[in-house]
This record gives C-alpha cells, sequence and structure tokens, in this order.
C-alpha cells in the first residue's frame, strides 16, 4: 500500500518534472524568438507584461510568501524610476550605477517604511503602505525642483551598456535587457523560496504563532522580505524610466499597485508558475485592452473599471475562512492596571496552595489510556533532583477582567516531567501559553537561571523552550520535512545578539538550503500533523517541553508512543511539562503533579501524594491503578 | 521655531470657523465608516465613492434640464433598486419570487428617478430626502453584491474587494456622469448661504455652515443615542461582539449587517449635500480624498467611536484649514540663495493630505491594536 503511494508519487514527480523542463524550455525559446515574429506592437506588449512579471515576483516575496498586504508597491517603483532619471540626466551618471542607487533607495525606503509598520494587523498594514504610496505621490509632485512636479520629468536618454547603444524604435535591446533582468530575479526567488529564509518568509505567512514558538525571528524575515521586495522594485522603477523615457507621478498611483495585487491573488498560491501565469493572463490583457479602448475612443476609466472588477470577483473567488484574534488597546490598560493594583495590593497578601478537596476534578475523562498501564512497573524511581532548568515564581496572567493564572509557583529540575492537571478552564493551557511567551505575564520565570519573563517567544524557543499545541499547528506552505528541518534550524540560531549580529543571522539564513539540515532527518515521515508537532518538540536541543493535551482525542497506540518520546527525553537530561486531563496514562512517566484550580495551585507534590490525595476525595484508586 | 508665526487673530477664529465646518463634513462621512468598520469589521474604501455617487444623485436631481448623463444616472438608480429589492427579498424561497420583487424595486426606480431627474422644481428637502433614501439603497445593494460574498473569508480580502468596488465605482462614474468637474447651481447656494445667523457669528460662519454644523452634531448625537439605545443599536452592537452568538439568541445579523450599511451610506448621503452645497464642485475623484480623510478621522477618533469619529473629523478639519495660515516666509528667507529652487514646497497646503496620512500612520503605529478599545468605550 505504501510502496504502491510511494511509487505513484514518484512517477508524478517525475513527469511533472519532465512538463516543467518542456514548458521552461517552450517559454524560453518563445521568448527569445519574439522579436523576430514582426507583429506590431507585440514587442512593447511583451516589454509591459515583463514588467509586470518582475513587479508581481517582488510583491510575491510579501504577499505571497509572508501574507502581509502591501499596498504601497507602486511606492517603491515610483522611487527608483524618480531616482533614475535624476542620476542619469541631472549627474550624468552610467545606466548602471544609477540603477544600483535605485535599487538602494527604494530599498533604503523599504526598510525605513517596513520598521515600524510591519508588527501591525493586516488591514491596518495595508492602509500605512497605501499611505506611504500616496506620500511617494505628493512629495513628487511637492518637490518640483527636482521631480518636475506636476509638468513630469522627460528627455531619459538611451543608456550605453558596455559601450553598447541601445535603440528605443524597435526596442529589442529594451526587450532582452529586461528579459535578462526577469531571469534574474525570478531565480533569486526560486532560490530563496528553498532556502531557510524563504521558508521562514513562508512560515510567517502561514502562522506566526507558531513561528514564535519555533524560534523564528519574525521582524527580521518581515523587514528582508519587504527590503527585497522593494529594491525589486526599484530596478522596475529604474528600467521604467529609460524605456517610457517619460516619468510623471501619475502613473504610480495605487492602479499599478492595484494590477500588481490582482496578479498575485490570481497566482494563488506559492508556486512561482501560477504567477507567470497569472502575468501572462492580466498584463497582455490590460495592455491590448488598453489598446482597443483607445481605437473605440473610450477613456482610460473603463480599464480601471474592469480591474476593480477583477479585484472584486479575484476576492470572492479566493476567500478562505480563517480566524483571527485580537485584544484591544483598552483590554491592554486594563490588565496593566490591574498588574499595578495587584502589585501594590495583594504582593504580601497571596496565601500559598491549599490542599483541600476537589470537587470539580474530572476523572471521568481518564479512561481510554488502559494499555499505558503495561508499563506501571517500568517507572523510573524519583531520582534526587538536578539543577533547577525552569524557576516559576508567583505567575499572574489576566485577560480582561478575569484572572487565569493567580500566582504560580513551580520549579523544575532536570530530568524532571510534572504533569499539570486541572478541570477546563483552570488556567492550564495558560501556564503554558506564558511559559511560551504568547500571552502577556507577570511574574518571574527562569530558564536555566536567565529570567526570560521579558524575552519574547522566539528567543525562548531559541533558548531550549518548546512546546506543542493542543490542536496540532504546522505550516502548511512547507512539507513535514520542511516545518522538521525549519524548526531545527531557526530553533538552533543564537538566541541573544546585536542588532548587527540579527542581521547576519537573516542574511546568512538565505544562504541555507531547506533541506540541508543535520538532525532529525533519518526520522520517518509522521503520518500526522500530531506527530510532527511532537517530533519538532522533541528536537535534541530542547531543554523544556511543554505538551499541551498530547493524548487528546488519540487511540490508545499513540499513548506509549508519547511516553517513549518523554522518557527519552528525561533520560538525556530535558524536561518536560505535560498538560492532561487523562492523568492515569501519563502517571508512569510522571515524577510530580501540579494540579489547578481557577487559576490558583491547589496541590503540587509527588506521584504518590497525589494519588493518596485523589484516594482521600475517593475518585481514583491507587490500587485498582497498580491491579 | 520662532520664525514661523501666526498672523492675525481674526484669521485664526475665521480659520478655525472654517476648520469647523470643513470638520463637520469630514466628520460626517467618518461616522459612517466607523459605524460600517464596527459592525461588519471591514474597512469599506468605497465609503468616499459612495459619498460621490450621493453628490452626482443631488446633482442631477436638482439640475434643471436633462442630459445624456441624466439617462446613466437613471439606469444606476434602476439597477441599484432592482439589486436592494433583490437583496431585501432573500427571505422569498423561491427565485421568482424574489425577481418579481426586483422587478417591483426597478419599477419604483424608474418612477422616483422619473419624478426628480432634471425636473429642478422639486422642494429642495423632497430631494435630499430621496437621494438619501436611494444612497442607502445603493449601499444595501453593494453590501449585497461584493461584500455579501465574501462571508466569513478574512478581513482582509474585505478590504481587497472594497478596494475594487472603489475604483469600479470611481472609473464608472468617470464613464457613466462625464468625468468634468460639475458645479452646483448658484442660485441654491445664495438661498442656502441667506438663512440667518446670529450677529456675534456674522463674518465666521454663514447659514450654511450652521446648518452643516447643527445638522452634523445632531445626527452623530441622534445615531449614538440609536447605537446605545435602541433596541436596533442593542442587535447590532451585539453583531459586533459575537456574530454567531447573536445568531443563536435569535438577532438576524445579515438584517444587522444591511441596516448599518443603509445607515452610514445615508450620512454619506447627507454629507455629500453639504459638501457640494457648500464647496459648490464635484468630479468622480472627489469622494477619494474626502474617504481617505474621513477613515483617519475615524481611526484618530477612536473606530468604532461615532462621537470620536466627529472628534477626529473636526480635528482634521481645524488642522487642515490651519495649515495656509503658518506662515513659513522667515523659514524660506533663511535659506541660503538658490536653496528652495531645490527644496520641496514650502506651502504646507500642499502637505495637508500628507499631514493626515503621517497622522493616520502614526496612530496606527503608536496603538497597533486599534487606537481605542473594540470592547471598552465603544458605540457600535
Amino acid at each position: 500500500m505504501k510502496n504502491t503511494e510511494l511509487l505513484r508519487e514518484e512517477t508524478f514527480a517525475g513527469l511533472d518534472r519532465r512538463f516543467k523542463f518542456v514548458g521552461i524550455a517552450f517559454a524560453g525559446a518563445l521568448l527569445i524568438m519574439l522579436p523576430t515574429f514582426g507583429v506590431p506592437r507585440l514587442l512593447d506588449i511583451a516589454i509591459i507584461s515583463l514588467l509586470f512579471a518582475v513587479m508581481a515576483a517582488g510583491l510575491y516575496l510579501v504577499v505571497g510568501l509572508c501574507k502581509l498586504f502591501d499596498l504601497g508597491y507602486a511606492g517603491f517603483v515610483c522611487l527608483g524610476a524618480y531616482a533614475t532619471r535624476i542620476l542619469l540626466t541631472k549627474l550624468e551618471w552610467g545606466y548602471l550605477p544609477a540603477a544600483v542607487c535605485a535599487v538602494l533607495v527604494a530599498t533604503f525606503a523599504g526598510i525605513v517604511l517596513g520598521l515600524p509598520t510591519l508588527p501591525l494587523r493586516g488591514d491596518y498594514f495595508a492602509i500605512v503602505t497605501f499611505g506611504f504610496a500616496e506620500l511617494v505621490i505628493l512629495l513628487m509632485r511637492n518637490w518640483t525642483g527636482l521631480t518636475g512636479g506636476p509638468y513630469g520629468l522627460g528627455g531619459i536618454p538611451d543608456p550605453v551598456f558596455f559601450g553598447f547603444q541601445f535603440q528605443r524604435y524597435p526596442p529589442i535591446s529594451y526587450y532582452f535587457l529586461l528579459l535578462g533582468i526577469t531571469v534574474c530575479i525570478f531565480a533569486v526567488v526560486w532560490f530563496l523560496r528553498r532556502t531557510m529564509l524563504g521558508s521562514q518568509m513562508i512560515a510567517v505567512g502561514d502562522d506566526e504563532k507558531l513561528c514564535a514558538v519555533t524560534g523564528i525571528d519574525i521582524v527580521s524575515v518581515k523587514i528582508a522580505a519587504f527590503a527585497l521586495s522593494a529594491g525589486i522594485g526599484g530596478l522596475v522603477g529604474s528600467f521604467w524610466a529609460i524605456y517610457f523615457k517619460f516619468i510623471s507621478y501619475l502613473d504610480f498611483t495605487l492602479n499599478l499597485s492595484v494590477q500588481v495585487i490582482a496578479i498575485v491573488i490570481l497566482a494563488g498560491d506559492r508556486r512561482l508558475r501560477s504567477l507567470l501565469l497569472a502575468t501572462a493572463l492580466i498584463a497582455p490583457t490590460s495592455e491590448i485592452l488598453r489598446t482597443w479602448l483607445r481605437s473605440l475612443a473610450l477613456p482610460e476609466a473603463s480599464r480601471i473599471a474592469f480591474f476593480g472588477m477583477i479585484l472584486i470577483l479575484l476576492t470572492m473567488w479566493r476567500a478562505r475562512p480563517r480566524s483571527a484574534d485580537r485584544k484591544s488597546i483598552f483590554v491592554v490598560c486594563k490588565d496593566w492596571i490591574e498588574k499595578v493594583t495587584r502589585k501594590l495590593s495583594l504582593n504580601g497578601f497571596h496565601t500559598k496552595t491549599t490542599v483541600s478537596l476537589p470537587h470539580s476534578f474530572d476523572t471521568d475523562l481518564a479512561v481510554s489510556g488502559t494499555r499505558a498501564f503495561d508499563d506501571v512497573e517500568k517507572t523510573e524511581p524519583a531520582k534526587p533532583p538536578n539543577r533547577p532548568v525552569l524557576a516559576i515564581s508567583n505567575l499572574h496572567v489576566s485577560f480582561g477582567g478575569a484572572t487565569a493564572l493567580d500566582g504560580i509557583e513551580v520549579t523544575l529540575c532536570e530530568g524532571e516531567a510534572l504533569a499539570v492537571v486541572g478541570p477546563n478552564g483552570s488556567g492550564k493551557t495558560s501556564l503554558l501559553n506564558a511559559l511560551s511567551g504568547l500571552v502577556q505575564c507577570d511574574g518571574n520565570v527562569e530558564l536555566s537561571g536567565r529570567d526570560i519573563i521579558r524575552l519574547p517567544s522566539w528567543i525562548r524557543a531559541r533558548l531550549g523552550l518548546r512546546r506543542t499545541f493542543q490542536h496540532p499547528r504546522q505550516f502548511d506552505g512547507l512539507g513535514w520535512d520542511g516545518n522538521i528541518h525549519l524548526a531545527s534550524f531557526s530553533s538552533a540560531q543564537r538566541p541573544l545578539g546585536s542588532l548587527l549580529k540579527r542581521i547576519t543571522a537573516t542574511v546568512k539564513a538565505a544562504f541555507v538550503p531547506l533541506t540541508l539540515s543535520n538532525s532529525q532527518i533519518l526520522n520517518p515521515r509522521p503520518e500526522s500533523p500530531a506527530r510532527l508537532q511532537l517530533q519538532r518538540a522533541f528536537d535534541p536541543q530542547a531543554s523544556v517541553v511543554l505538551l499541551d493535551e498530547p493524548l487528546a482525542g488519540k487511540p490508545a497506540s499513540w499513548i506509549s508512543d508519547v511516553l517513549d518520546r518523554i522518557r527519552t527525553h528525561k533520560r538525556s537530561g530535558g524536561s518536560v511539562i505535560v498538560v492532561e486531563h487523562n492523568v492515569q496514562a501519563i502517571l508512569p512517566v510522571i515524577d510530580r503533579v501540579l494540579m489547578l484550580d481557577k487559576g490558583r495551585a491547589r496541590f503540587l507534590g509527588s506521584v504518590e501524594d497525589y494519588l493518596s490525595f485523589q484516594s482521600l476525595s475517593g475518585d481514583l484508586n491507587w490500587q485498582q491503578l497498580k491491579g | 521655531m520662532a520664525s514661523v508665526s501666526i498672523v492675525d487673530t481674526h484669521l485664526i477664529l475665521q480659520g478655525a470657523a472654517n476648520g469647523l465646518t470643513l470638520g463637520c463634513l469630514i466628520g460626517l462621512l467618518a461616522v459612517g465608516y466607523s459605524l460600517v468598520y464596527g459592525v461588519a469589521r471591514l474597512i469599506n474604501f468605497a465609503h468616499g465613492d459612495v459619498f460621490t455617487l450621493a453628490g452626482y444623485y443631488i446633482f442631477f436631481f436638482v439640475m434643471t434640464g436633462r442630459s445624456p448623463h441624466s439617462v446613466n444616472v437613471m439606469v444606476f438608480l434602476v439597477a441599484t433598486c432592482a439589486i436592494a429589492a433583490f437583496a431585501w427579498g432573500h427571505s422569498l424561497r423561491r427565485t421568482s419570487l424574489r425577481l418579481v420583487v426586483a422587478f417591483g424595486g426597478a419599477l419604483l426606480g424608474a418612477g422616483i428617478a422619473t419624478f426628480l431627474i432634471g425636473r429642478g422644481t422639486t422642494p429642495l428637502v423632497l430631494t435630499v430626502l430621496a437621494a438619501v433614501v436611494l444612497i442607502a439603497v445603493a449601499g444595501v445593494a453593494f453590501e449585497y453584491l461584493v461584500y455579501r460574498p465574501l462571508e466569513g473569508a478574512p478581513r482582509l480580502s474585505y478590504l481587497v474587494a472594497a478596494i475594487g468596488l472603489s475604483l469600479t465605482l470611481q472609473a464608472s462614474m468617470q464613464l457613466l456622469f462625464g468625468s468634468e468637474r460639475r458645479s452646483f447651481p448658484e442660485q441654491l447656494h445664495a438661498q442656502l448661504s441667506r438663512l440667518p445667523v446670529p450677529g456675534f457669528l456674522v463674518g465666521y460662519f454663514s447659514g450654511l455652515d450652521l446648518l452643516i454644523v447643527g445638522f452634523t452634531f445632531a445626527i452623530t448625537i441622534a445615531a449614538t443615542w440609536l447605537a446605545r439605545s435602541s433596541k436596533y443599536g442593542i442587535a447590532i452592537r451585539a453583531t459586533a461582539d459575537d456574530p454567531i452568538l447573536a445568531t443563536r439568541i435569535g438577532i438576524d445579523v445579515r438584517a444587522a449587517k444591511v441596516q448599518v450599511f443603509a445607515l452610514g451610506s445615508a450620512l454619506a448621503g447627507v454629507a455629500a449635500f453639504f459638501f457640494i452645497a457648500r464647496e459648490r464642485v464635484l468630479e468622480p475623484t472627489l469622494g477619494y480624498t474626502q474617504g481617505v480623510l474621513a477613515f483617519a478621522a475615524a481611526v484618530i477618533g477612536g473606530i468604532g467611536r461615532l462621537t470620536g469619529a466627529l472628534v477626529g473629523g473636526l480635528f482634521i478639519g481645524v488642522v487642515l484649514s490651519m495649515l495656509p495660515l503658518i506662515d513659513i516666509e522667515p523659514l524660506k528667507s533663511r535659506l541660503p540663495d538658490g536653496w528652495s529652487a531645490f527644496l520641496p514646497s514650502f506651502n504646507l497646503s500642499d502637505w495637508g493630505i500628507g499631514i493626515v496620512y503621517f497622522l493616520l500612520a502614526l496612530v496606527l503605529v503608536i496603538r497597533p491594536r486599534g487606537i481605542i478599545s473594540e470592547q471598552f468605550w465603544r458605540d457600535v
């Protein structure tokens, strides 16, 4: 069964590859032969289509890979075009240095715009980038001394390239220059997608929460994508200037951005061939439409109306539901005020955990794990506590008005496994979220002697804190192996460092291929997302692994696998925190139990104590369990 | 910046008064923006173009005589009425019945259109009322055509669709209503400006300005009351908070959304009337700038807060009208000779909308999770 599937996959892969080569060869031959066809206007349409292809490739890095909606792409093209024109004619530079400079100007603008705005939520980011493009237009309009203002800039000479003089009519030399640029840009994007940096971009677009807990430096990755995209925009702008000979800010309005966005949305997935196909569908149509409308004496507006409708239809076609979570600034303020008041009034007042009879504990959920009891006798004897790895003290988490965790104190030692139990809503998952940095909390959390409470999630992950989610998450844009390679690469990057080190790490990631990873490469292919995230979490470099209900809704066969992983991890000196309803099933590998109720620790102690505590309340019979 | 000085108290007061009126125009549009954002959670980029469309409705209603463009307006009216009627009939199970309803809507639209377009004799109040109702109908039609199919999609696709709608509307207005700049009839403008003004305000406000300010405040207060205390408002707020729960307790979420779109578009209609009556200009791209200003006002005042939107509008209006009053000549004269030719324009009013964009970005960056809460202090 498995073999035939594999065989089929390989066959299709082979076929696919053959088709790909034939397709590329055919398209390449067509593109090279194009000037010899002698069809009037064909070359102009081809050049504009190629321009759109390059712009789409640039925007693809931001919109396609990182899923950031950039409405200001025309702004970068505009900057590049004006920079090229000014350097070419006012300073009389050659085309090559002018183009390089245009790229640099656009990249710089991209970084300056991206630094403050990239953390913004999707639609706000779109609005701010839109504002940026409008500001660029305003600058070009108002800077009459340099940009010609409303009159635009003309008189751009044909460039001389290494002694070769370009000719505008017919634009064969321009065509080949642009074809070269297009091939280079697509090659760069193609290679980038197969590196760690490109995969990180995909990961950022897929699931930012998961990125954070796998140690991906989200901000750096986004800025890299944005800067690269802006640089490509600048390159397009420089070609735009020498090809069209006349530039005006009116060419770089929202309409241009929208046309490029329409291409990227139409492409839909992250394959470059979809992008090329979408360009081939939209760009020539737009140009032919322009000519056709002109011959019908219809104004330009009808083309824009056409594009608007295309955009609406594309959105309807591509719309997919996805959940969004938000936390408003008022809730944040309120949380903060509550925190402060709590610190002021309740700091010394807080009483430690009290032992009382739990009535709400749900043992009825803990039934399915009978197979795991076979190896109860193999339970390791409680070792003397080793060096503490994770010290949690006075941990508070609250959402709006509701307190989720209230003064939790636990110390976790090397090679120790702690089970966190309690009814629904008792704060178990909040504890994991607080530890992995996904929710705001206060108190003290020390990982190997380092205070991590103020560190962002991704640094905590790089320091060795891994976790799984109750509902398994994965990066859909990467394969299973990509998921694992990316996680082990990202979490092994330097945890802390200066800005310069962060930049070099990001640049370095662009030169590491995705497949070249030494760890975990021999593991079998995980058959489910749950197994995938387990494999990701139990990385050799992980010191503390947080498991969120690893057994929930799983078959009995799954239990021994999880227990084996926990045991192996403990043997190699790592520690584990498991949140689980099915307490009996995981007891064999557990050293201590923390019981939460309504955000407070109700019980903390060894397994034996926990069980006697439980039998006191008549919920669970230790003898029955042993038998 | 000691060299930058402001000229004259009288001028400042005049600027402030002008800014107040301008701000009310922006604020009225911003209230609609805020309302729609609060419930449908979408940045209705096309709101500005709905505003322009309302302007064209009113313009063609008050204009005497017909032109080829009037026929296009009529077509537009009939189409939106038919679509809105079709949308309204969604509780009818059979499509044929809905088509009958749509046909009825089309007939009604055609009747109203023939009664109003090009007559020039209908009382102004009636004309404006009809335009406001018709633009609300158009708002419902756009919601049905563009946003309804996206139900359950991520927010961003709403924004993309809204941009698409904005471009489409803007371009089709250029095509159908003519791209030339039109001006509101002089004698109506004069008639409106002659409204009585209290003595101490003479010289600062015209009668029309007072009408605008009064109406804007009244409408905002009424809308706030409607959202806070009325039965509809509570249903709308419940929808905004949690659409799924709202459905479970028997609120018609779709109806709430449609009501909000209708109300927001109606406010845009009122704003459009005031705008063209005061500024006397109308062109297809008018709504683009006004829409951006209104969105910025809504964000600055806290999106989802109706009174906040008005305050944001007033703030932007005052800033924009104060800009030309700031004297930058002393600063310019300090520059070395010939430098000013190479620097961007020093005329601050050239940068007005840029400053607004900058403020908008600043507010969004400093308070990335939404300016004012989405749970507390919210009207919608």
